[in-house]
């Protein structure tokens, strides 16, 4: 019994009670969170590439 | 049966966090004055004005809304309490006839001020039931127009020292800026966790309808949020303007999203319903600590922008990753 509660889905909400980002963040409700995980990994990188270029620049090697 | 340690949710909660502290602890040991006195005065500097206008848009994500007004209300209270503290003697007086006044007079005048843009905020997205975004970038433009009016577009010095000293000055060695935002901060804790008023903002970022059901005075609680909020900024236009010596219309340009981005890192949500007083301390404490990294790196400013983005990018990110997590 626990099990099948588990695996069944949370009942969606109305739509018209949800404000505009909850709306927004609905779109990705399809996505599976591995992806959003590798989004966020590769907004990581880039975030420590920009500060390696940025610095390297900043000390005139670039 | 004991809760199991998931390293995994920890990382993808804290991903931010870990690698700004990352990014510290690796600039702290490669250079020189980091880990200082003076570095970490500049630090709680920059931080105290920041986070009471963290503190003032956190009740407005918690209960599923925003302030894109904040930046500028925060640079209008700025101006206004440019206008009210120079100097008698200083040439370039904004109002030459206006009397000397004492520092808290200015500052109470200005609070009453923005807590007036913070009612229409509140009356306009409470009665009206327009979306809080459209509201208040409404009122942030509205506000930017009434600065430029106001001042004429001319930045604004010459203050008197007692009004510098509100910033420069310091107890012992903590700085009152750190006191101003210690007291701020004590008191939004016992707001959000010990009063009906807290109560009834968890509801409503919760479940509006059933909040409303519950009894909850919705509309009277939005507009107490919305004006609370002004009132904050104006105490932070107040000391920031302090802290630069100056201001101008330009003052506060970008704080909104700043402080929405520290609110979101330190886990309030913008879906409205979570957050607490220490997370907004430590989402601004990560976003002043990466700037401070970048600024010893040398980092061309040009590129402190773009990496504030992928910070503002990765925290609504992991805030999207939270909401479908729940579902």
């Amino acid at each position: 019994m626990e099990q099948n509660d588990k695996k069944t889905p949370a009942p969606r909400r109305d739509p018209s009670q949800l404000n505009a980002i909850e709306k927004f963040y609905e779109k990705f409700r399809g996505i599976p969170l591995k992806y959003i995980d590798i989004f966020i990994i590769v907004c990581l990188v880039a975030l420590a590439a920009v500060v390696l270029i940025g610095s390297l620049k900043g000390f005139g090697v670039l | 049966m004991e809760k199991k340690f998931d390293i995994k949710k920890f990382l993808s909660n804290n991903a931010i966090i870990i690698l700004i502290a990352i990014l510290a602890l690796a600039v702290g040991f490669s250079t020189q004055n980091f880990f200082s006195a003076n570095n970490l005065k500049n630090l709680i500097a920059n931080v105290s004005p920041r986070f009471i206008i963290a503190c003032g848009v956190s009740g407005c994500l918690i209960t599923k809304g925003t302030d894109l007004s904040a930046g500028r209300q925060v640079g209008l209270a700025a101006c206004l309490s440019a206008m009210l503290l120079q100097s008698v003697d200083y040439a370039a007086r904004m109002i030459p006839g206006l009397p000397d006044i004492p520092w808290f007079l200015a500052l109470l005048i200005v609070m009453a001020v923005m807590a007036c843009f913070g009612a229409i905020n509140g009356c306009v997205i409470a009665y009206l039931k327009v979306p809080p975004f459209i509201a208040t970038l409404g009122m942030q433009t509205i506000v930017y127009g009434l600065c430029s009016v106001i001042t004429g577009n001319q930045p604004m010095g010459g203050f008197k020292p007692s009004y510098s000293n509100v910033a420069l000055g310091a107890i012992g060695p903590i700085p009152y800026l750190a006191i101003f935002a210690l007291i701020v901060g004590l008191f939004m804790w016992f707001l959000y966790n010990k009063t009906r008023h807290g109560k009834y903002m968890y509801a409503i970022g919760g479940n509006e309808n059933a909040a409303q059901v519950a009894g909850v005075n919705v509309t009277a609680t939005l507009i107490r949020i919305y004006v609370l909020a002004a009132v904050l900024y104006g105490l932070a236009g107040f000391l920031v303007g302090a802290k630069a010596g100056g201001a101008s219309t330009a003052t506060g340009f970008g704080y909104e999203l700043e402080a929405i981005a520290a609110c979101t890192i330190g886990g309030v949500s913008t879906n409205g319903g979570v957050g607490k007083v220490p997370g907004i301390l430590v989402g601004v404490l990560v976003f002043e600590i990466l700037k401070i990294c970048l600024q010893f790196l040398r980092v061309d400013p040009a590129y402190t922008f773009i990496a504030q983005g992928l910070v503002i990018i990765v925290a609504v990110a992991l805030d999207l990753r939270k909401y479908l997590a729940k579902k």
